[in-house]
Parts: structure tokens; sequence; C-alpha cells
């Protein structure tokens, strides 16, 4: 059964989650940063699944999120298919095309394997821009529920069936993305306790110690890197019906990929919450950065995010979850010293 | 044509590839993947114009003095930043850069605009040479010519000096090096501001044809990564190498296939040849 | 306990995130306009903000034109306009998020975006909220052809489009042939890979074919190419006489510099509204020496004798940036004088109202060559308001079409 007490702060974050966008923090600002964090973290779990479990950096995972948003936004913009139908199709895709290129490229080593997968993601890039189906440059732009459906119910919840967002009330949207991420949660968190998860720690360890287990590496990195890139696709959907335009370069490039690492490693990488912790900083920090500077447009909110960045890496090199542990050790150690001399 | 092309394209490798060998530096000496390689790119542009504009120096003259500033800046980023991530994983190095990064490319936007600033009527113009019908063009000869000397004195100095020396001991076993008496922060360091100094040559051979702007270095960064890995990390030759085949592949690339191309051809490569060669070219 | 530590850091983090919501709320008998723009990652941002706040700064204080709007002090009776900025970093979901901010926030009309494709963003999120949009500068036709987005309804365009001006473009090229004996045939395109290249190249290609041009190249790029110099060897090949170029400012100059490296002079080389527009544009052709370029403008500075507001509006928007406004800019200042007029006629902040007036009036512009702005069902301004001017001797030349504005003759080689 699920030891309920060890996951306190998923607990605690969950509640946190319901209730802020409920109460302090109901307004436009705090729903765009929420659900950004949740999309993102999202990635960044899926990300933490080949990268923190398994110890293969991939600095390409734009690629399958990208995938993902392009898959459910062509079959609901061109074929009218909802995005349910739509994410899931993107994931298969996007798993599919993990599959075949990560078959050949488990085969490099580190440092050659994270090029090789900015590469891929880079390629795509270049193809979706270019390609007159996908709207080349020019992206493909989602028409509003209003127009698409005439007769289609207008409450709030009506338009959930069709994940999409309604403006006046971010809500209803917000919580899909929060109850899909919850999902995602508990499929990394049983993946990471299960024998898959420990199988995918030893190979990151050593490869040698992981074969003498009597597995064979390469089989579980491509399941690893499989499943990664079937979430990041679901991520790349909400993605896509939340800005409802998406383009190659909006979804693709190297910058993107960078979001879900500096996420996953400022939270704590290999750490199941390190993708929620972290986006929560980041995107808190960008939008505080944001609101108190940027509209100047003179750059400065950036400066200062960036400088946060290296104060925390620099003084955390952990992320923020090795702080936590941290912490956690000293009170342990306490409290036994403490048993001890009582 | 072709030739005209061709050449262009291996002359852009030669910039390529210093920039290239400056990064390789860092990661394949120290195994920092350092992402703010491009934004001191970027430093030393700016260096470079802020000199033409204020004292009237062709970059091409103050070329030493730009080397000097970015070799302190790498320094600096070592002494402040690096250290204090060496010991953890090499993803924690790279989210430092990547946040040094940010600071240094909006601090370009907030001390001096995103305005596009240019250098003119430089030294070296852009008239071209005329040789057997292709128009080959001065500046980029020159930045081509200045690379290439560049990167053999980075290799003299690796292997013939004894700071070289030292560094290239440091990348292989740091304990031996440690052992053998070798101060390897020091090393470290002078690594890091080695770095710097390449890229710091690098601008000031372009900064006379390329416009300058908070942008302008993000791609320079993204291709010196993909040129150090196809080259090989740990070896300088290799990104050297490397660097003019991705810049003959970039040229004939986009003009056999389409402009729209140019990088995906540059990214295919370097996809096919790991596949042949899983260490780089020459890597080890 | 950690775990609170860990509650309490996030629950700050999003306070203060939220807490900095209010910073945007208007003051009492303020009309908030909203306005997103690049304003970082992009030069030309901080140029349009000026040309919008020389708008605002006509509209709310008394200057002694003859026009009443600046004449009056305010609109509706001494309402002040209020303009929010925010910053769109020449991308579209950043564009999305933050017109949802300034919807939210109440504003009454929205106006940017520069970008087409973030101009497409906002108008989207605009058309939820049911509130008006008057777009300054975006060209690409896209935006007003009715079919390929949703948002007709509450979007109005001051620019010409790529259509309009690759109509005048080609009426001008017949025109050197006619009274010049240019002898222009074949004609190449060099466009960027986005919104605005992608239709400016399909428009390029539609009137050549209409008008009886040959293309010969159409070459498209990458924005973030370190370099040009095989697209301008392709440009050259092809033989073209006149070639066109949808650039903005970086890439415009780097063409210009590989152009005049390969001594490739043609007749005539005509800009879409972009680059050539920037008045640091200017510099670049001075000292490489050319004489060629031509590109679709509002307006331009040598008129200024011509045009009495327009020297005014010009010396205003010259005291914030130190250089002439441009034709864009000088529509993201009409998109926002536009928003106040309407206003004014329908009397109200009704959004519905306001909307109403923007699809059936027409607006006095007395800072235009044309004088007026009135827009078509589609929200397309279709009193065409860019002339072609052409950099002779660092100077914006009104060389087309020939009427009282225009300043002089083209210059052919």
């Amino acid at each position: 059964m699920v030891n309920l007490k060890k996951y306190r702060l998923a607990l605690i974050l969950l509640a946190a989650f319901i209730l802020i966008p409920l109460t302090i923090g109901n307004t436009t600002d705090v729903h765009n940063v929420i659900i950004y964090i949740l999309i993102y973290a999202m990635v960044g779990e899926a990300w933490n699944l080949i990268t923190g479990f398994t110890g293969q950096t991939s600095f390409g995972h734009a690629a399958y999120f990208g995938i993902g948003a392009y898959t459910s936004t062509i079959m609901l913009q061109y074929y009218h298919i909802t995005p349910w139908i739509g994410m899931l199709v993107g994931g298969l895709i996007a798993a599919a095309l993990a599959f075949v290129i990560n078959f050949q490229m488990f085969k490099l080593k580190g440092h050659y394997f994270a090029i090789a997968t900015l590469c891929v993601a880079e390629i795509l890039k270049t193809i979706f821009s270019k390609w007159k189906w996908v709207g080349a440059g020019d992206g493909i732009a989602l028409t509003p529920i209003v127009a698409l459906i005439p007769d289609a119910p207008k409450s709030a919840w009506g338009k959930i069936a069709w994940l999409s967002l309604d403006v006046r009330n971010r809500l209803p949207f917000l919580f899909t993305t929060l109850a899909m991420f919850v999902i995602v949660f508990i499929v990394c968190a049983a993946l990471e306790n299960s024998k898959i998860g420990f199988y995918w720690k030893a190979i990151r360890e050593s490869h040698e110690v992981a074969e003498s287990i009597g597995i064979n590496p390469r089989n579980y990195k491509l399941l690893a890197m499989c499943i990664s890139a079937f979430i990041a696709a679901i991520g790349g959907t909400f993605f896509a019906q939340f800005f409802k335009y998406i383009d190659a370069i909006t979804v693709f490039p190297m910058s993107v990929s960078m979001i879900f690492v500096l996420v996953t490693v400022l939270g704590g990488l290999g750490n199941i919450y390190g993708p929620i912790i972290g986006a929560v900083i980041y995107y808190s920090l960008d939008l505080i950065m944001r609101r108190l500077t940027g509209s100047s447009g003179s750059g400065l909110d950036q400066v200062v995010f960036g400088a946060l960045i290296v104060l925390i890496t620099c003084t955390e090199p952990l992320g923020i979850m090795g702080i936590v542990e941290k912490v956690k050790a000293r009170l342990l150690k306490k409290k036994e010293g403490g048993k001890e001399n009582g | 044509m072709i030739g005209q092309i061709l050449i262009n394209g291996l002359l852009n490798g030669f910039v390529y590839a210093l920039v290239a060998v400056g990064l390789s530096l860092t990661w394949g000496v120290m195994d920092i993947v350092n992402f703010a390689h491009g934004e001191f790119l970027l430093w030393g542009m700016y260096a470079a114009f802020w000199i033409w504009s204020l004292v009237g120096l062709d970059p091409l003259i103050s070329l030493p003095i730009i080397v000097v500033l970015i070799f302190a800046l790498g320094v600096l980023t070592y002494l402040i930043v690096i250290r204090r991530v060496l010991k953890v994983s090499g993803l924690t190095a790279l989210l430092a850069t990547f946040g040094l990064s940010m600071v240094l490319k909006n601090l370009t936007q907030f001390f001096w605009t995103a305005n596009y600033k240019n250098i003119t009527n430089p030294l070296v113009s852009n008239k071209s040479f005329k040789v057997l019908g292709m128009y080959i063009r001065q500046d980029y000869v020159v930045a081509a010519v200045g690379a290439l000397l560049l990167t053999m004195l980075v290799m003299a100095f690796m292997n013939k000096t004894k700071t070289g020396v030292a560094i290239k001991a440091t990348s292989m076993n740091k304990q031996a090096a440690q052992l053998m008496g070798i101060d390897t922060s020091r090393i470290y360091a002078i690594t890091f501001g080695l770095s710097g100094a390449c890229v710091g040559a690098a601008a000031a051979l372009m900064a006379s044809f390329t416009p300058i702007y908070p942008e302008a270095c993000a791609l320079y960064s993204t291709l010196a990564f993909v040129i150090v890995a196809l080259g090989g990390f740990g070896n300088i030759k290799g990104a050297l190498y490397a660097g003019l085949i991705i810049g003959v592949a970039e040229a004939l690339g986009g003009y056999l296939i389409g402009t729209s191309y140019k990088y995906l051809v540059v990214f295919l490569i370097y996809l096919i040849v790991i596949q042949i060669r899983p260490r780089g070219l020459f890597g080890w | 306990m950690k775990k609170n530590w860990m509650k309490k850091l996030m629950a700050l983090a999003l306070c203060g995130a939220m807490a900095m919501a209010p910073c945007m709320v208007k003051a009492e008998g303020e009309i908030p306009i909203g306005a997103v723009l690049p304003l970082t990652g992009s030069s030309t941002g901080e140029f349009l903000k000026a040309a919008m706040e020389v708008a605002e700064d006509i509209i709310n204080n008394s200057h002694d034109l003859d026009w009443d709007l600046a004449k009056n002090e305010g609109i509706l009776d001494g309402q002040k306009v209020a303009l929010q900025f925010a910053d769109h970093q020449a991308s579209a979901d950043m564009a999305t998020t933050e017109a949802a901010k300034l919807l939210d926030d109440g504003v009454v009309v929205i106006t940017g975006a520069y970008n087409s494709g973030c101009s497409a963003s906002v108008a989207t999120m605009a058309l939820e909220y049911g509130v008006p949009m008057v777009c300054g500068s975006s060209s690409s036709a896209s935006l007003t052809d009715g079919t390929t987005y949703p948002f007709a309804s509450i979007f109005n365009r001051v620019a010409a489009n790529d259509a309009q001006e690759s109509a005048e473009f080609f009426e001008f090229l017949k025109y050197l042939n006619e009274k010049y004996d240019a002898g222009i045939e074949k004609v190449a395109i060099a466009w960027i890979n986005n919104s605005y290249g992608i239709h400016a190249d399909e428009m390029f290609q539609k009137y050549a074919g209409e008008t009886g041009f040959e293309v010969v190249a159409s070459v498209s790029y990458e924005s973030s190419a370190t370099s040009f110099d095989t697209e301008a060897a392709q440009i050259k090949e092809s033989g073209a006489d006149v070639v066109f170029q949808a650039s903005y400012i970086g890439d415009l100059t780097l063409f210009a510099q590989a152009y005049s490296s390969l001594e490739f002079e043609p007749k005539m080389i005509i800009c879409y509204c972009g680059g050539f527009q920037d008045a640091s544009f200017a510099k670049v052709a001075t000292d490489l020496g050319v004489n060629n370029y031509a590109g679709g403008q509002a307006c331009t500075a040598v008129l200024a004798d011509k045009l009495p507001v327009f020297s005014y509006v010009n010396e205003l928007y010259k005291a914030k940036t130190g250089q002439d406004i441009d034709g864009p800019a000088l529509e993201e200042f009409a998109s926002v004088i536009v928003a106040a007029q309407a206003i004014q006629a329908a009397g109200s902040t009704d959004a519905a109202a306001i909307n109403e007036v923007l699809k059936s009036s027409e607006f006095e512009a007395p800072y235009l060559i044309t004088q007026k702005i009135h827009f078509d069902e589609n929200g397309q301004n279709d009193v065409m308001p860019a002339v072609v001017t052409q950099l002779i001797d660092g100077a914006y030349e009104d060389v087309f079409p020939i009427d009282d504005y225009t300043t002089s003759e083209p210059a052919l080689k």
C-alpha cells in the first residue's frame, strides 16, 4: 500500500496548488504562473526519468515536447479531434521517435549523446519551420472554441471537454493541468520505487554493475527514453492548448530544452520533487522580476534573475531538494544524538 | 560559383573553429559545459565596438586588448562561479553557467540597448578579392587567417609550454596531476581564462563585419557545442578540423539544398559522423 | 519543521508574485489602452513605445495645432488616456499571456504588436474578450485576409499590408520602365522565414505574375544565421534586375554588406516594411555608398515642411529618441490616435460601441500624407498609407506615387 507519510510534501504541495489559486492568488498573473509551472514541471519529471534516474543527459527534450504540441494541434485544428486523444497520439509518436532515434544513439557516451539529442531537436525545428502542411514559419493558430463549435455549451466546465482555455476563468484549465501533473507525478514515483527504477539507478551508477545484475542496459535506457518522450509530448499538448498558437521556434529550440534542464536541476536532479520545486521557484522569480522591472524593456529583470540562479547553484549545488535533504539529515542526527543523551 | 561558396564556408569555418577551441578547453579539460561561452564572445564583440567607438581603434588593432579583457572575464568566472560548483554534477555547473549567460547577455541589453551596433569603415573593408571569377571577401580572409594563426598558437601553447602541458595533464587525470605538484586550481583558472582569450580574439576578428546585439552570439554558441563534440572532446586539433567541416557543410548545404536548411545539414552531419565514430572524429 | 519551511517558501514566492498584480490598476478617470510590444530582444520596441507615448501626450495635453484632438486635453470630457505597456519579447506565447494580463486589467482597446505572429496572438486573445484591437505596423496580409485567422470582427490595422505594398511596388517598377526606360524584367526576393517573410513572398510572386515580371529567384533564410553570403550569391547568380527584401534591420544590413562585397548592384532593391525603415539603415547605405535601396513608408522626414502636424509629431519624437520618426513608429502612433478617436466618437468605453465606430468611420489623420484612415470589413486600412521612398544620399525621398508630396525623382543606375 502506498506509504502516505512518505509523500507528505507532495500532499502539501497539492493542497497549496488547489488552495492558492482560489484564494490569495486569484489573479491572472498567479493563474498563468501556476499553469506554466505545472506544464514545465510535467516535462521536467519526464526529463528527470532519463537524465536524473538513468543518467543519460538529454539536451533535446524539446523535440518530444514539440511533437506532442504539433500532433494534438494538428488533430484539433485540421480534423477536429479532441486533444485528449491528440495527446495520446502525440505521446505515441514521440515515444516511437524516441525509440527509433535512440536505438542507435545510446551507443554514444555522455557528452556526445547529449549533443546528439540537441541536434535532433534542432533538425525537427528546421523541418517544421519549412513544412507547409504544419504551417511552416507561420505556425498553427487554434481557433477559439466559440468559433469552432457554435453550439458548444458556454459553461466553463463544458469547455474542459475540449481542454480549452476559458479565458475569463482560467481555473478549469488550471485544475485539469494540475490533475494531469498529479498523474504524471504518481507514475514517476511508482516507476522510481519499482524494479525498473532500481535498474535505472543501477545503470546511472555504472553500466558494468547493471550488466552484472543481469539486465541489458540499453533496453532499460530505451524504456526510460520512450516513457520520457511520451510524457513530454503530453506536456506539449497542454502548452499548445494554453497558448493557442505554436510554431517551430516556440516549441523546438534549445532554449526550451534548457528550461526542462533548468527547473529540474534547480529543484534537485534525480529527485522526484526536483522539477516541481524548481519550476515553482523559477517561474515565481521570473514573474516577480518581470513585474518589478520588466516592462521598461531594459532586461534588468533577466539580469537579476540570472544572478539569482547563479547564486542558488553556487551556494547549493544539489538544488533546493539538496538543501532539504541536508536539513533532514541534520535533524535526524540531532534526534539520534538527543536519544543517546536522553 | 560553387568554388566561391566553398571558400566562404571554409573561411567561416576558421572562425567557428577558434570559438570552438575555446569551448574545447573548458569542456574537454574541466568537463564543465560553459553555457556562457557565447556570451563571452558577445562581450568580446561589445568590447571591440566600444574601443572602436570611443578611442577609434579598429578591432584588428585592439585585438590584444580584447584578448586580455576576455581572458580576465574567464578567470573571474572561474573564481566566482565555477570553483564552487566543480565538485558536484556537471549539470549543476551547467545551470550556473546558464544563469551567468543570462546575466551577461541581459547586461549588454541593459547597458547598451538591443539596438544593432555596427562598426563602419573598418580597416579591412568588405570589398572582395576577385580570384578566378570568384568573390572572396577581404575581411573574411583576414578573420580566417587570424583565427588559424591563433588556433595554432593555442596548440603550440598546449604542447610546448609548461603550463600547457600541465593543463593537458590535469585534464587526463586530476589527482595524478596534483601528485605531480600541479596547482590544479591555478590551472583551471588559466584554462578558463584561455578559453575567454580565444573567444575574445574571435570576437575582435568578427566585429568588423558582424552586427552586434544581445542575441548575436546564440548560434555561434550552439555550433561550438556541436563542433567540439564532432571533433572529439579534449582534442583541440579536432575542434579545428571539425570547425572547418561545419563551415563548409553549412555553405554547401545551404547552396545545394536550400538556404533555410543550412543548419539542418550541419546537425545531420554530426548525427551521421557520430554513428561511425562514436567518440568524434579525433576523440579519445 | 522542514516541510513547513518549504511550504512557506513557496507561499511566499506566490504571494510576492500576486502582490505585484495591483501595480497595474488604473487611476480614476483614466482610460486604459493596452500596448503589447517587443520591448526586449529587439531594437525596434523602444522606438515604437516612444511614438505611442508621443500620441498619449498629444491626446492628453493641449497642443497648439490645427487639430481638435491635439488642442483638447483628453477625450470624453477631459478624461486622460493611460497607456499600459507589456513586453512580448518577440515571442508569440509571451504575447498571449501579456495580452491576457492587460485585458484582464480592463484595457478598453489593445494595440501592438509589430511582429505579425505576435499581433495574431494578441488579436486571438482580444477576440475572446471582445475588446477591439488596433494594430499599427504589422504587415502580414494574412492578418486581414478574412480566412487565416478568426478575429476579423475586432481587428483593425493601420499599416499597408504586403499585398497592397506589392501592388504599389510593381506599379512603381512599371512606372520606371515606362518613364525611364529602365528595362526591368527579372525580379528576385530574399525573405526571412517567418510570418512576415512568408506572406511577403506570396504577395510578391502573385503581383509579379499579374504585372508580367519574371521571378528568377526566391531565397528564404533564417534570421539566426551567422552570415548571408550564400543567399546573396544565389540572388546575384539569378541575374535579377530588381531585388525585393523582406528583412529586418539586422539581416538587411548583412545583406547590404554581402551585396556590396559581391559588387552586386541591381537597378533597385525594394524592401518591405521592416529593416529599411529603421533610421540606422540610412547610415549603412551611406557608408556603403549605395543609393538603390527603396521601400514603403507611411511618411518621411523630408516631407516635414509640407505636413505641419507630421513635423510637430516628429519633433516630439526626436526629443525622445534622437532620430526622425520612421514608418512603423508613425503607424504605432496612429494606432493610439485612432483608438482615442474611436473612443471619443463612441461616446463611451463600451467595447462593442468602440468596435462599431472602428469598423464604420473614417478617421482624420493629419500626420499622414493620405490625411485619413478607414478600415474595411476585415480590418485593413484601405487608404493606402505608404508611399515608395528611396534612400538617396542618406535621405528618404518620396519618389512614388507622383503627387504633391513627391520630393525627388528616383535614382536609377
